[in-house]
C-alpha cells in the first residue's frame, strides 16, 4: 500500500536537488523574504565558486565527507555482514562509552524523573493539598459545615417553652435599655 | 359631634364594619350548605372596600380631630392588605372545607382583623393604634385557635396570646411614658412636642417599649419566638393571613409610631432598629437552614425578611420608608404565593407542610413546582423576580443612611439564606418522588387561577415594578 | 426590525421557550424541533449584527434606551461594540450546537431542558448587550437560575452538591458587586455605564469598588483561588450544560472586567493590576499542574479552562501596565486583542472538547480516563476531531488557540519578560496534560472490552464537531475578520486605560 507512493517519492528525490540548488541557494528564489547580514553571508561565499550542479556533484566525490562515508560503508559491511563478533568485542572493550551512548546521556531519564514524575507529583500535591484540602475543604465545605453547626445550635434556643420565649423578650428589653444607656454615656 | 365629612373619610372602615356585622348575623341564619354565599360575599365586601379606599381625596386628610389619618401610606397598605385577605379566602376555602373548618367565624373574624389593620394604619392617635392593634391581634388569636381539636393549634394560640399580651402591655406602658413626657396622645402633636420636650430621657425610655411592641408584631429578633410556633401550629390558611396582612399592618404601625409620632427622635430608634435588624437577619437566615417543616422554614424566612424591612426603616427618611413599604408589599405577595402552593397541595388528612412532601414535585405537578420555584426565588431575592428589587431598595436605603456595614451584613446573610430556598427547589426538581405517595392538587379552579396569577405576578412585577415604586414614593412626599 | 435588533435577540429565545415548554413531556420531538427552530432563528438574526455593526466607528452601536424604573433612573438600555458582537455571535452559535448535541442524549423531560437552554441563551445575550449597570446585574444573576436547574436535573451523580456550590459561590461574588453598584448609583444618580465611567472617584472609593467588582468577576472567570466551583459544575453538568458554561458563561467574567473595572475604576485597577496578573499566572502554572494529574476527563478539561481563562485576565491587565508605565499603546492593544481572541477561541475549543467527551460518555457512561484506551481503533473519525481540538487546546499554530495566546505572550514580553516566561509555561504544561490525555484515551491497545463495541460518531455528532472544527481552523488560519471586528473597541478600551480619575 505504501510501496507505490514511496517509489513515486524516491524517483524525484534523486533528481530534485540537481534542479533546485541554483535558484534556491544561489539565486533569487526567496526574493526579499530571507535577509542575511553581509558579514555572515556563508552561502554567498560558496556561491562565488558555484559552477552548476553537475560540477558541484563531481567535486563532492573528491572531498573528505565522501571518503568518510565510503570508509563507514566498508567497516560496517565488514562487521555486520561478515564478522559480527567484532561488534561484541568493541562493545565490551569500550563498555562505558557504549553505555553512555546507548542510554543517550541519560537525558531522557533525567527529564522523565524531574519533569514528568516531578510534575505529576507537584500536580498531585497542588490538587490534593491546595484545591481539595485548603480551598474546598477549609473555605468552602468548612464554612458550610460551620454554619450548619451554628444553625443546629441556635435552633435549640427555640425550646418550645412559653416562659423561655417571654424571658427572651424581657432580655431583649433589658438589652435595648442597657444598650441605649451605654451609648448615652 | 361627628360630621358627615368625617364619616365619609372613614367610609371604607364604616362599610367594612357594617358588612362584617351583617355577615356575622347572616351566618347564624343560613344553612351550612349555603355557606358558599358567605365566602363570595366576604370577597365581594373586600373588593368593595378596596374600591372605597381608592376613592380618596387628594392629599392627606384627617377625621375625628386627627384620630384618623387618610393618606397615601394608609391607602397602599390597606389595598394590599385587602388583596392579601382576598387571596387567603380563595386559597383557604378548600383547605378549610377538608378539615371541617369552613365556618362563618373564619370569615367574620378575618374581616374584623382586616378592620383592625385598616384602623391601625390610619391611626392618628396612640389610642387608635392600640385599638387597631388589639382588634387585629385578638381576632388573630381566635383564628389561630380555630381548629380546637388540634393540640398544636391550641398550643400555638396560647403562646401567641400570652406573648402578644406581654407585648401589648409593654406597648401600653411605653405609650403611657410618652404621654407622661409630652402630654398628648395625638401623633402629629406628639411629633412637634418631642422636638422640644423637657424630658428626653423619659421619652427614650418609652420609645424602647414602643419599639418592642413594633418588633413583636413584625417578628424581629429577639421578639420573634412566637413566629415559628404560631406559623407551624395555625391552620395554613390563617398562617397565610398572619404572614401577609399582619405584616403589612406591622409596617404601618411602625411607620405611624416611629415616623409620624416619634420622627424627631429618629437618631435614637435608628440604632435600636439596626440592632434588631442584624439579629433578625442572623437568626432568621441561620436557623431556617435546619428546618424540615416548610411552614416553619417560611416562619424563619419571615423573621429574616423583617430584618430587611428594618433596614429600610433605619434610613428614617422618605427613601427608606418607601423602600420598607415596597418591601412589605412585595413580602405579602410572595408569602401568599408560597402559602398558596402549600394550601393547593394539602388535602383531607394530609398537610403538605414537610419539605419531603415536595419531593419530585416537578415530575408529578410541574406547573405547581414552577409556581413554587418563582415564589422561592423571589423570597431568596434572585433577579429577575420581584423580591430582588425589594432587597435592592432597602439595601440602597441603608447605604444612603450611611450604614454601609448594615448593608454588607444584609448581603452576607442573603448568601447564607440562599441555601434553604435552594434546598426546597432542589427537593422539588432534583429528587425523585417518594414511592407510595401521590400528589393531588385542589381541583378548585378559582384557587388554581388565582395562585397562578399571584406567582406569575412575582415575575411580571419583577420586570415592571416602576409604577408600584412610584406609588409608594408618592405616599411619602411632603 | 434593525432598530430593535438587540431586544429581538434577547427576547426571542426567551419567548421561544414558552411554546417549547408547553409542548409538554408528551411531545418530545415537537419540543426539540421547536427549540432548534428558535435557536437557528436567533443565530440567523444575530448574523445581521455583522452588516449592521460598523467596525470603524467607536462607541456603542445599535443603541436602544427606554426608561424602565423612573423612580430610580434605571433604563432598559442596550448597546454593542465589537467585543459584544463577537461574544453574542459566539453565544447564538453555541446555542444551536448545544440543542443539536442534546437531541437524543436528553430523554428525560427534553422540553424543560430545551426551554431552560433557550432562556439561558437569551439572558446571556442580554448580559452582553446591557449598558445600564442594574440591567446588566439582573441578566447576570438571572442566568444562574436556568443553569442551576440544568445541572441539578440532568447532571451527574454529585450534581446537587455541584449546582448548589455553583449558585451560592457565584451569588456570593455578585452580591458584593451589587453593593458597589448601589454606592455608585447613590453617588452618580444613575446606573448608566457610560456616565459611571466619567464619574470622578477618590482612590479609596475606587479601591473598594475594584474589590467589589473583582470578587464578582473573579468567581465568574474563574480565577484562583475562587475557581473550585468550576471543576465540580463542569463535571456534573450534562454535556450541553458544560459546553454553554465553558463556552459562554466564563467569558462573562472577562467581559465584566472590561465593562466595569476598567472604565469605572481605572486607577484602582492599575494599582492592583499586579494582583490580577499574579493570580492569572498562578492559574496558568498551578492549575496546569493540577490538570496534569486528573483522572476524570471532564475535570481535566475544566481545569484547562481555568488555565486558559488566566490568559484572558492576563491580557487585559497587562495592557494596563503597558499603557500606564510605558505608554506602549501598541503592545497594550496587542495584549487586549489577544485576550479577546482567546475568549472567543476558548469558547470554541472548550465547547468542542466537552462535546467530544460527551460523545465518549454517551457510549461508555464513564468519564474516567483509565476506562478508555485504543479508542482510535474503533472510532477513527472521532479521533480526528479529538486530536484537532486537543491541538487547539495546546495552542498549536493554525488553530485558534494559538492566536490569542501568542498575542498575550508577546504583549507580556514587552511589559516584563518574567511574566511572559510564566505565561509561556502554558505552552509546555498545556501540551503535557492535553497530549497525555489524548494518548491515554485514543492511542494504545484496547484494554476495556466495551471500548471495542463503540460506534463511530453519527451524523448529528459530526455536525456539531464539524461546526466547531470549522471555526477553530477559520479563526486560527485567518483571524483577521475577528480582530478587525474588535479593533476599534479594543483601541477605545486602551484609551480608557490611560484615563486618570484621581
Amino acid at each position: 500500500m505504501v510501496t507505490l507512493p514511496l517509489i513515486l517519492l524516491a524517483i524525484p528525490s534523486l533528481f530534485v536537488g540537481m534542479f533546485t540548488v541554483k535558484p534556491m541557494l544561489f539565486g533569487g528564489w526567496f526574493g526579499g523574504a530571507v535577509h542575511v547580514n553581509e558579514a555572515n553571508d556563508v552561502l554567498g561565499e560558496i556561491g562565488k565558486e558555484f559552477d552548476g550542479s553537475l560540477a558541484m556533484a563531481l567535486h563532492g566525490f573528491t572531498q573528505l565527507p565522501f571518503f568518510l562515508v565510503l570508509a563507514a560503508l566498508v567497516i560496517t559491511t565488514y562487521i555486520y555482514l561478515f564478522n559480527p563478533a567484532v561488534a561484541d568485542k568493541i562493545k565490551s572493550a569500550l563498555k562505558p562509552f557504549w553505555t553512555i551512548l546507548d542510554r543517550r546521556y541519560w537525558v531522557d531519564d533525567i527529564y522523565f524523573a524531574i519533569f514528568a514524575r516531578g510534575g505529576v507529583a507537584l500536580g498531585r500535591m497542588f490538587w490534593k493539598g491546595g484545591d481539595a484540602a485548603v480551598i474546598d475543604g477549609v473555605l468552602i465545605d468548612g464554612s458550610a459545615s460551620t454554619i450548619q453547626r451554628i444553625a443546629s445550635g441556635v435552633r435549640r434556643l427555640q425550646s418550645g417553652y412559653l416562659y423561655h420565649y417571654a424571658f427572651a423578650m424581657i432580655l431583649g428589653l433589658i438589652l435595648l435599655l442597657g444598650g441605649y444607656w451605654l451609648i448615652g454615656q | 359631634m361627628p360630621n358627615i365629612n368625617d364619616i365619609l373619610i372613614m367610609l371604607p372602615e364604616f362599610f367594612l364594619v357594617t358588612a362584617a356585622c351583617i355577615l356575622l348575623l347572616a351566618d347564624a341564619f343560613i344553612k351550612p350548605t349555603q355557606r358558599a354565599f358567605l365566602h363570595w360575599a366576604s370577597i365581594g365586601v373586600l373588593i368593595l372596600t378596596g374600591y372605597f379606599v381608592l376613592q380618596h381625596p387628594a392629599g392627606a386628610v384627617t377625621a375625628f380631630n386627627g384620630m384618623f389619618i387618610r393618606d397615601g401610606v394608609a391607602e397602599i397598605i390597606k389595598i394590599f392588605a385587602l388583596l392579601s385577605t382576598i387571596l387567603v379566602f380563595i386559597y383557604g376555602r378548600p383547605y378549610l372545607t377538608d378539615r371541617k373548618l369552613f365556618v362563618g367565624e373564619f370569615y367574620t373574624l378575618m374581616l374584623f382583623a382586616v378592620i383592625g389593620v385598616m384602623l391601625l394604619v390610619s391611626a392618628g392617635n396612640l389610642v387608635m393604634i392600640y385599638l387597631g392593634l388589639e382588634l387585629l391581634t385578638l381576632s388573630s388569636y381566635a383564628l389561630v385557635a380555630l381548629n380546637r381539636d388540634s393540640k398544636l393549634s391550641s398550643e400555638a394560640a396560647i403562646k401567641y396570646f400570652v406573648l402578644g399580651a406581654l407585648s401589648s402591655g409593654m406597648l401600653l406602658y411605653g405609650m403611657s411614658m410618652i404621654y407622661g413626657a409630652t402630654g398628648t396622645l395625638d401623633l402629629v402633636q406628639l411629633h412637634a412636642a418631642v422636638a422640644h420636650s423637657s424630658m428626653p430621657h423619659l421619652l427614650v425610655f418609652g420609645l424602647v417599649f414602643l419599639v418592642i411592641g413594633v418588633a413583636f408584631k413584625l417578628g424581629a429578633a429577639p421578639f420573634h419566638m412566637w413566629i415559628p410556633d404560631v406559623y407551624e401550629g395555625s391552620p395554613t390558611a390563617v398562617t397565610a393571613f398572619i404572614g401577609s396582612a399582619s405584616k403589612l399592618a406591622a409596617f404601618g404601625m411602625a411607620f405611624r409610631l416611629l415616623a409620624t409620632g416619634m420622627g424627631d427622635f429618629s437618631q435614637h430608634w435608628q440604632l435600636m432598629l439596626a440592632a434588631l435588624a442584624v439579629l433578625s437577619l442572623a437568626i432568621g437566615n441561620v436557623v431556617a437552614i435546619v428546618q424540615s417543616n416548610l411552614k416553619r422554614l417560611l416562619a424563619y424566612s419571615t423573621i429574616s425578611h423583617m430584618g430587611y424591612l428594618l433596614l429600610g426603616l433605619v434610613n428614617a427618611g422618605p427613601e427608606g420608608y418607601s423602600a420598607a413599604m415596597f418591601y412589605a408589599v412585595s413580602y405579602a405577595l410572595m408569602s401568599t404565593a408560597a402559602f398558596g402552593v402549600i394550601l393547593a397541595l394539602s388535602r383531607a388528612g394530609f398537610e403538605c407542610e414537610n419539605i419531603d412532601d415536595f419531593k419530585g414535585l416537578n415530575q408529578r405537578a410541574p406547573w405547581m413546582a414552577f409556581l413554587m420555584m418563582l415564589s422561592l426565588f423571589s423570597l431568596a431575592g434572585v433577579p429577575p423576580l420581584f423580591g430582588f428589587f425589594a432587597k435592592l431598595l432597602v439595601l440602597q436605603a441603608a447605604i444612603h443612611a450611611g450604614m454601609m456595614w448594615l448593608a454588607i451584613v444584609g448581603a452576607v446573610f442573603a448568601i447564607i439564606g440562599l441555601y434553604y430556598y435552594l434546598r426546597v427547589v432542589k427537593v422539588m426538581y432534583f429528587d425523585k418522588p417518594e414511592a407510595g405517595t401521590e400528589v393531588r392538587i385542589q381541583p378548585d379552579f378559582t384557587l388554581r387561577l388565582t395562585l397562578s396569577l399571584n406567582a406569575l405576578a412575582l415575575l411580571a412585577l419583577g420586570l415592571y415594578w416602576g409604577p408600584l415604586l412610584s406609588w409608594c414614593k408618592q405616599a411619602f412626599v411632603g | 426590525m434593525f432598530n430593535h435588533l438587540l431586544s429581538l435577540l434577547i427576547w426571542l429565545p426567551i419567548a421561544g421557550a414558552v411554546p417549547v415548554l408547553l409542548a409538554g413531556s408528551g411531545r418530545p420531538n415537537t419540543a426539540r424541533w421547536l427549540a432548534l427552530l428558535m435557536a437557528i432563528l436567533t443565530f440567523v438574526i444575530s448574523l445581521f449584527l455583522i452588516p449592521q455593526y460598523n467596525p470603524d466607528v467607536t462607541g456603542m452601536q445599535l443603541v436602544e434606551s427606554h426608561l424602565w424604573i423612573e423612580a430610580l433612573n434605571v433604563h432598559y438600555s442596550l448597546g454593542v461594540d465589537g467585543i459584544s458582537v463577537a461574544l453574542i455571535l459566539l453565544t447564538t452559535f453555541v446555542g444551536i450546537l448545544v440543542i443539536v448535541g442534546a437531541w437524543e442524549v436528553i430523554q428525560d423531560k427534553p422540553h424543560q431542558y430545551m426551554a431552560a437552554m433557550l432562556v439561558l441563551e437569551g439572558l446571556m445575550i442580554g448580559v452582553f448587550c446591557a449598558t445600564d449597570a442594574l440591567l446588566f446585574y439582573v441578566f447576570f444573576e438571572a442566568m444562574l437560575i436556568p443553569m442551576f436547574i440544568l445541572i441539578g436535573i440532568w447532571g451527574g451523580p454529585r450534581r446537587v452538591y455541584a449546582t448548589l456550590k455553583f449558585f451560592i459561590y457565584t451569588f456570593l461574588g455578585s452580591i458584593f458587586m451589587l453593593i458597589g453598584l448601589i454606592y455608585l448609583y447613590l453617588k452618580a444618580g444613575t446606573f448608566d455605564l457610560h456616565t459611571l465611567a466619567t464619574l470622578p472617584l477618590t482612590m479609596q472609593e475606587q479601591s473598594w469598588l475594584f474589590f467589589a467588582f473583582l470578587i464578582a468577576f473573579a468567581v465568574k472567570v474563574p480565577m484562583v483561588p475562587v475557581h473550585t466551583w468550576l471543576p465540580d459544575a463542569h463535571v456534573e453538568a450534562p454535556t450541553g450544560g458544560s459546553v454553554v458554561l465553558a463556552a459562554v458563561m466564563l467569558k462573562i467574567g472577562g467581559y465584566g472586567f472590561l465593562r466595569f473595572s476598567l472604565p469605572i475604576v481605572p486607577d484602582a485597577s492599575m494599582h492592583f493590576a499586579w494582583l490580577v496578573i499574579l493570580l492569572s499566572l498562578i492559574a496558568v502554572v498551578y492549575i496546569g499542574y493540577v490538570a496534569l494529574v486528573q483522572e476524570d476527563m471532564k475535570k481535566l478539561v475544566a481545569y484547562s479552562s481555568v488555565a486558559h481563562m488566566g490568559f484572558v485576565t492576563l491580557g487585559i491587565f497587562i495592557a494596563f501596565m503597558l499603557v500606564r508605565e510605558q505608554g506602549n499603546t501598541d503592545a497594550a492593544r496587542l495584549g487586549m486583542q489577544g485576550a479577546m481572541v482567546q475568549m472567543i477561541s476558548h469558547g470554541f475549543v472548550s465547547g468542542a472538547m466537552f462535546s467530544c467527551i460527551g460523545v465518549l460518555y454517551d457510549r461508555l457512561h464513564t468519564r474516567s480516563i483509565k476506562d478508555y484506551g485504543g479508542v482510535i481503533n474503533v472510532m477513527p473519525w472521532f479521533g480526528f476531531f479529538y486530536v484537532l481540538f486537543a491541538m487547539a487546546n495546546c495552542g498549536l499554530p493554525g488553530t485558534s488557540g494559538f492566536v490569542g495566546e501568542f498575542m498575550v505572550i508577546l504583549a507580556s514580553f514587552s511589559a516584563n519578560p518574567w511574566i511572559a516566561l510564566f505565561a509561556a509555561f502554558t505552552l509546555i504544561i498545556g501540551a503535557a496534560y492535553t497530549l497525555w490525555l489524548v494518548k491515554r484515551v485514543l492511542w494504545g491497545d484496547i484494554t476495556n472490552p466495551h471500548v471495542a463495541e463503540m460506534k463511530d460518531i453519527n451524523g448529528r455528532e459530526v455536525l456539531v464537531l464539524g461546526a466547531f472544527a470549522a471555526l477553530v481552523l477559520a479563526v486560527g488560519i485567518w483571524p483577521q475578520p475577528l480582530t478587525h471586528l474588535m479593533d476599534s473597541s479594543v483601541a477605545q478600551l486602551v484609551q480608557v486605560l490611560a484615563v486618570h480619575k484621581v
